[in-house]
């Protein structure tokens, strides 16, 4: 199979190619807010295109251990290494606090387990946080401009 | 070629298209070109070897409850996604064994790029698009086009015709792979009026870089290898992602530029490990074929010097051109 025969067919073929995924993956960017991010297999490549807000509003869980230590997780730089092994994640705690504002009792139902069994092994409480932070101020210190409690949760054993 | 007079004259017309079509012809090395695609396979066939040995990992940790086939593995919904993930699995490490035995013929490219598309949707079928791949996939798409060439005689005219061909899809393929650069570079760009005039951060802004690398920290739960250098001097960073912005938009003139494709290759390779390094961003693949398809370019003149390679970086090549001989001629 000898197609595309010559230089100018392949060039063509190349000019087509490229002026497709450059209108596809522009066209899927620009419909994003309210279609797909993208339009599977093409893709704008607008990778991390917007700079991250100075602030974001995000989810916080904080216990107590046995010891009396107070924990919070998404953990700061300086306790990073402290949930090396945890099953916690920054999405599942991002992903509950979501369910739990929009008032989701389904999904909330559905993660609370995953949430508990994560903690249950440092603590018998949890208490979910909204937060208000500066993402560089976060990593370094563990501060947050300001902070709002969401519920309290007793694990049950 | 007499009914394609006509068509070479729209086709020269279209921006681009004519240096193009004269560095196809006269800086093209079909032989170079020829001896780096079994390479792009040989690798397609270890990433999917690779892939395959981490089967039970994947079929353990998958969560298969969020798995919605895109549509290249639609069969997949009448299956369990256990039984779909080992068939996709073990059919692109098939598939691209295929490819990189066969690779001389079409068929076995087509095959090599289908097994590759199930493995990439497959990838994408979890919520999110997976983009660790995506330009490979591509390549491999536009390589489904290159002609036969391999058993044509040298002296054979319709044969010079395809080799042309193939050094034009071969040409597309590092066209396609820079223009994702330029993209990237163009998004970075046109978020910063909204985002400025929003009073928010921005491409430009000074604490760019440690936002990004601190979001990323962050989500990851990970400290970086140079993150926290970056976070304390927040300049050195500024400076750095600047440079990748304008890195990453003028990478597709590059491609125009023949004489510089070895070292964009590089810089576009330290890149990469510099988002591992700070960010941990993985992009390991694309690396891998930014080697293949630059660091040898067939369209490169051969001994062709580092003044001369650094001529051709868009924008600043004349002044680091006369920089680096200003350097050679101190030392002498």
């Amino acid at each position: 199979m000898h197609f595309p025969f010559s230089r100018f067919p392949a060039l063509l073929l190349v000019f087509v190619f490229l002026l497709t995924q450059a209108i596809m993956g522009l066209s899927a960017n620009a419909l994003a807010d309210d279609g797909p991010e993208d339009w599977y297999p093409f893709f704008s490549w607008f990778l991390f295109d917007e700079a991250p807000a100075r602030l974001q509003t995000g989810y916080v869980i904080r216990f107590t251990d046995e010891g009396g230590v107070t924990h919070i997780y998404p953990a700061p730089a300086a306790h990073v290494e402290d949930f090396r092994e945890t099953p916690l994640s920054y999405h599942l705690v991002e992903n509950f606090g979501r369910a739990v504002t929009g008032g989701q009792e389904e999904a909330v139902s559905r993660m609370l387990p995953a949430l508990e069994a994560a903690v249950a092994p440092r603590s018998d409480a949890f208490t979910l946080f909204r937060v208000v932070y500066n993402p560089v101020e976060y990593w370094k210190n563990g501060t947050v401009r300001s902070e709002e409690e969401m519920r309290a949760y007793a694990i049950r054993h | 070629m007499q009914s394609g007079t006509s068509m070479e004259k729209i086709l020269k017309n279209i921006p681009g298209l004519a240096r193009a079509e004269r560095i196809i012809s006269e800086r093209g090395d079909v032989g170079g070109a020829k001896r780096l695609v079994p390479v792009f396979y040989f690798f397609l066939f270890y990433a999917a070897f690779l892939n395959l040995e981490g089967l039970h990992h994947q079929l353990a940790t998958r969560n298969f409850a969020i798995f919605i086939p895109r549509w290249p593995i639609f069969w997949a919904d009448w299956i369990t996604p256990e039984s779909a993930t080992i068939i996709i699995f073990v059919g692109w490490t098939l598939s691209a064994l295929a490819a990189a035995f066969f690779y001389r013929h079409r068929i076995a490219r087509i095959a090599g790029f289908v097994g590759f598309l199930q493995f990439h949707a497959y990838q994408s079928s979890f919520g999110f698009p997976h983009h660790q791949w995506d330009i490979w996939m591509w390549v491999a798409f536009l390589w489904m086009f290159l002609p036969d060439i391999w058993n044509v005689a040298e002296d054979d005219e319709r044969g010079q015709q395809r080799r042309s061909a193939f050094l034009s899809v071969f040409w597309g393929a590092q066209a396609y792979v820079l223009l994702t650069y330029s993209l990237s570079g163009l998004g970075k760009l046109l978020s910063v009026a909204s985002q400025a005039t929003a009073g928010m951060a921005h491409t430009f802004s000074f604490d760019i870089a440690s936002l990004h690398i601190s979001q990323m920290m962050l989500r990851r739960q990970e400290t970086t290898v140079l993150g926290p250098l970056f976070l304390e001097y927040e300049l050195l960073g500024w400076a750095l992602f600047i440079s990748v912005v304008y890195l990453e938009v003028v990478s597709v003139i590059v491609v125009f530029r023949p004489d510089t494709h070895r070292l964009w290759g590089l810089f576009l390779a330290l890149f990469h490990l510099g988002t591992f390094l700070t960010m941990r961003a993985v992009f390991v693949g694309p690396v891998a074929l930014l080697m293949i398809l630059f660091f040898e370019s067939p369209f490169m003149r051969s001994g062709v010097s580092l003044s001369e390679q650094v001529a051709g970086i868009p924008l600043l090549g004349r002044p680091f051109s006369f920089a680096l001989g200003f350097l050679k001629r101190g030392s002498t």
